[in-house]
């Protein structure tokens, strides 16, 4: 999955579905994958954010392992009844052609389980696309290797006071 | 350090730039992830480096926290140094650190960019032929030398240069760049249209390579240029998601020229609402931000035809 992960970027799992901050057109074409393009607007303040409401990431977190954990027992438990079941097979010395319908309940629930705590837990998701907020190229780094010392800097020296003590 | 590893500039990294450096400068701390931040992003920002760099390289105990990091330290603090005209600073950096690493073939960069920074051409060439003899395929000696002739306002030279550089690594494309500034500055505009093509195909994700193109293309004109240019616009505008107002107003530009061009034969008005939509998305952004200047973007918009 080409979903790049950032470990408590903000404080809430992202919703699903786009934001509606995301131009309807663009939702439209098949190479992106809908991300959310994560709450740009409030950036300035993401350190405050993220400390104002830790509870409620908490919270959430909790919830997320909680859930996978009874999606494992419940994975576990289906192993187990399956086992059971077969055992009793070979007593009434029958065929064995498909696991109960309770175990395959327990099975999909598990998966379900299994799968929101996968997908809530490690972080929020980052935006892939190149003309999201967070990801907008708004400049070119300097071409270092390329550079000359023939500027401005000749005839403005800096402060004579700065000096490496050796 | 070899290949050119450049990233573009992200617009949330750019301001976490300028924070830092504004935190950093009165005092307020983050001096080393400033420094850090600026070689990452390979920020051109001598000023501050300089003076943030050496309050660090100055202080004995922040010196030894830095522990390894602290020689990465001198090499930016000697190259910004150079870019201020601090020529002492510089060497004294470029002292301490062939001291700890004798024989180095990065020091021996640095030191023949020193010569360089002093303006002694013939040094810094004699210097730059002796590490190529042990290492002729050294990329940044080979830039070095296309940055000599550059400083001696050479361009045909450095042109020379860069291509045959670019022969023998084709996927840089930081040469590539270069070369299509060149010729720019030289005005050999179908030449730079090549370059940035290349550019687009080696990054086909960063707008500013489409905006470049469409500029080269529409500063050339003719009609077929002028549509090119006018698609390589509006793909910028795609991949900034609109918030690109130069692109926009290519757009603008580009339309009213083609339509100027092919007033006479009435051609088929088949894009006209991309202008149209480009022309309502600028008035929306000056009204936003600079609201003063709304009016004049309105009239100008107006005398071509356009909204």
């Amino acid at each position: 999955m080409p979903l790049k992960r950032r470990k408590h970027r903000l404080p809430y799992p992202a919703p699903p579905v786009s934001s509606h901050r995301q131009p309807a057109q663009h939702s439209r074409t098949p190479r992106r994958i809908a991300q959310p393009d994560s709450g740009s607007g409030k950036q300035p303040h993401r350190e405050g954010g993220r400390r104002s409401s830790s509870p409620r990431l908490a919270s959430a977190m909790g919830i997320g392992y909680v859930l996978g954990a009874i999606g494992g027992a419940l994975l576990v438990h289906a192993a187990y009844a399956t086992i059971q079941y077969r055992a009793v097979l070979k007593i009434t010395e029958e065929e064995f052609s498909h696991p109960p319908f309770d175990v395959i309940i327990q099975l999909l629930v598990g998966l379900a389980l299994c799968m929101w705590a996968g997908v809530s837990v490690p972080a929020k998701f980052l935006s892939v696309l190149p003309h999201s907020e967070e990801n907008r190229i708004v400049s070119l780094p300097a071409n270092l290797d390329f550079m000359i010392f023939n500027h401005r800097g000749r005839a403005l020296p800096s402060d004579a006071d700065l000096k490496l003590k050796i | 350090m070899a290949a050119a590893t450049a990233t573009a500039t992200a617009a949330e990294e750019e301001a976490r730039l300028l924070r830092l450096e504004e935190q950093a400068e009165h005092g307020g701390g983050g001096a080393w992830e400033y420094l850090s931040l600026a070689r990452r992003l390979r920020a051109r920002r001598p000023a501050p480096v300089l003076r943030l760099g050496l309050a660090l390289l100055n202080d004995a105990s922040a010196r030894s926290r830095l522990a390894a990091e602290q020689w990465t330290l001198y090499e930016q603090v000697a190259v910004a140094a150079m870019d201020c005209q601090r020529l002492d600073v510089a060497k004294d950096c470029i002292g301490v650190l062939s001291k700890q690493f004798p024989g180095s073939v990065r020091v021996a960069r640095l030191e023949a960019l020193l010569f360089e920074a002093k303006g002694d051409w013939a040094d810094a060439e004699r210097a730059y032929a002796l590490i190529l003899e042990t290492n002729p395929f050294d990329q940044i000696v080979h830039k070095r030398k296309i940055a000599i002739a550059k400083a001696q306002g050479d361009m045909s030279l450095a042109v020379d240069y860069l291509n045959k550089y670019l022969e023998l690594f084709m996927a840089d494309h930081d040469a590539w760049r270069e070369l299509a500034e060149i010729y720019v500055s030289l005005q050999m505009y179908k030449q730079a249209a090549f370059c940035y093509e290349e550019l687009i195909l080696a990054q086909p994700t960063i707008p500013l390579y489409h905006l470049a193109y469409a500029e080269v293309l529409y500063t050339l004109g003719g009609l077929e240029n002028l549509q090119t240019a006018k698609k390589y616009y509006a793909s910028t505008i795609q991949l900034t998601g609109g918030k690109n107002t130069r692109a926009l107003f290519g757009v603008c530009l580009c339309s009213s020229a083609i339509s100027q061009l092919t007033k006479g034969r009435n051609k088929e008005e088949d894009s006209s609402e991309l202008q149209s939509l480009a022309a309502e998305a600028l008035l929306k952004a000056y009204k936003q931000h600079a609201s003063s200047k709304e009016a004049l973007v309105a009239g100008m918009l107006k005398n071509m035809k356009l909204s």
